[in-house]
């Protein structure tokens, strides 16, 4: 009886105390929000939008734009190529080769986008064992396209390959074996089962991806200062003429990083709902 | 007659099993829970990492062991809980495991037999757990596998449901001849 009563107890005075520690989490967390959301506003105050148009079109905004959509979007689709099959093995394999893969897959993911850059350099610069077999097809990883590409690949990849790989592991294993037992090879398994079901999980993950790409600075400064990216463009204009010139390129990086990754998550909802 | 043999490795011990099953027939293994009887399906079907499994039809070239891959062995598995493809419609999982245009008729017909016509376009979370069952049955039965694995595929349902589909599910196999190992912790399943 005793007993009962004292658990009563307790968990009254848990109930009331778990009631101020919701409404202290739920302040703590709107305003860990706001102070996240803060700089897209200040950048939205602060932007001149009168003189955004002239800016864009007369500071080579449109080459490096191009530069930045076409090298991240080329970036994307080999990050997509190479990186689901890892993804969907480092979720699937538990063999201790795919489990220290996996460790080590964490060494990009943590890594300074500046040091990946100067590594990178080492390997894929004029001196360097694959910049020497690429200069044999008169190819240069240096102040080239093909620079700007593998420095957001490097960049990006393991945010796709992370968020893959979790998207792989939470889907129902059932689902797979039902497939496997009523006959269905690996394979069809993988196009009708896996890929539908994890769709929405890796759209958001390569949209992330693309974002990241997208941003790339650290690296893609170090291995190509030219052509000029949309990134390396804001940093010239900061350099060059300060806050004022940056933050229309800023906006305009803005604009076409962020849509994809938000629509992505928008679609997941919906998606999910309608499962 | 349908020969399998199986090695269950566990950390601290080993269940060998020694299976012998009439064609056309429906074997029971009856037992109480966490003995390994959904061990020994899964192990049969290719699905149990650690175990060892031959299967093989006396009289016949037919044989499974462990290398054979759970999807060439042509044994289909229906557990407790229906694992319906969630993106697909009903008809769509029905028809997942049928080859040819004979396969989709009698697929149709099973469906139509197990009450399932009204349901064809449904989602899976449309329906009740006991029609979810019916179309995991439905499903196994449609992809004619050369022997059916039940692991206590009605064990989930309420009493009405469950003799509805028993019944069902016994004229189904004794018409098409299909043979059958059954899992059950129940009796009366069995």
């Amino acid at each position: 009886m005793s007993r009962r009563l004292g658990t009563s107890e307790g968990e009254g005075e848990g109930e009331g105390g778990g009631g101020g520690a919701r409404v202290v989490l739920s302040l703590a967390g709107l305003l860990g929000s706001s102070l996240l959301l803060l700089p897209m506003i200040v950048l939205v105050a602060q932007v001149n939008w009168s003189t955004l148009a002239t800016i864009w079109l007369a500071s080579g905004a449109m080459t490096a734009l191009w530069t930045s959509l076409w090298t991240a979007s080329t970036a994307l689709v080999i990050i997509l190529l190479f990186g689901t099959p890892i993804a969907w093995l480092l979720a699937r394999r538990s063999s201790p080769l795919w489990r220290t893969v996996e460790f080590l897959l964490l060494i990009p993911l943590l890594m300074p986008p500046l040091v990946i850059g100067l590594l990178l350099v080492f390997l894929y610069g004029p001196y360097g064992p694959i910049g020497a077999w690429l200069a044999h097809f008169n190819l240069s990883a240096t102040n080239t396209a093909l620079a700007v590409l593998i420095a957001q690949i490097y960049e990006a990849a393991p945010y796709y390959i992370a968020a893959a790989q979790s998207t792989f592991a939470q889907m129902d294993r059932s689902l797979e074996r039902a497939s496997l037992t009523l006959g269905r090879s690996p394979g069809y398994t993988f196009r009708r089962v896996a890929l539908p079901l994890s769709l929405p999980g890796l759209i958001a993950a390569a949209t992330v991806a693309f974002a990241r790409a997208i941003g790339a600075f650290g690296a893609v400064i170090v291995m190509a200062y030219y052509p000029h990216t949309l990134p390396v463009s804001i940093w010239v204009a900061l350099q060059e003429e300060g806050l004022p010139a940056a933050l229309p390129l800023a906006l305009l990086l803005t604009l076409v990083s962020l849509p994809l990754p938000l629509l992505a998550v928008l679609w997941r909802r919906w998606r999910h709902a309608a499962l | 007659m349908l020969h399998c043999e199986i090695r269950l490795q566990r950390r601290l011990f080993t269940i060998d099993v020694e299976l012998e099953v009439k064609p056309g027939e429906t074997l029971c293994l009856f037992g109480a829970s966490a003995s390994g009887k959904t061990s020994i399906l899964h192990a049969i079907a290719g699905l149990e990492p650690h175990a060892r499994a031959t299967v093989a039809w006396k009289q016949s070239d037919v044989h499974v062991d462990e290398q054979t891959p759970t999807w060439r062995r042509g044994f289909a598995l229906v557990a407790q809980q229906p694992s319906l493809f969630p993106h697909m419609s009903v008809k769509d999982n029905i028809l997942f495991g049928v080859r040819d245009s004979k396969g989709y008729a009698e697929a149709l017909d099973l469906a139509g037999r197990f009450g399932l016509h009204q349901y064809l376009t449904s989602r899976p979370k449309q329906l009740s757990g006991g029609l979810a069952q019916r179309v995991n049955l439905v499903r196994a039965l449609a992809a004619s596998p050369r022997v059916l694995l039940l692991d206590e595929p009605l064990s989930a349902l309420d009493a009405a449901s469950r003799r509805e589909l028993q019944d069902l599910l016994r004229a189904t196999l004794q018409e098409r001849q299909l043979t059958t190992i059954l899992v059950t912790h129940q009796l009366s399943e069995a």
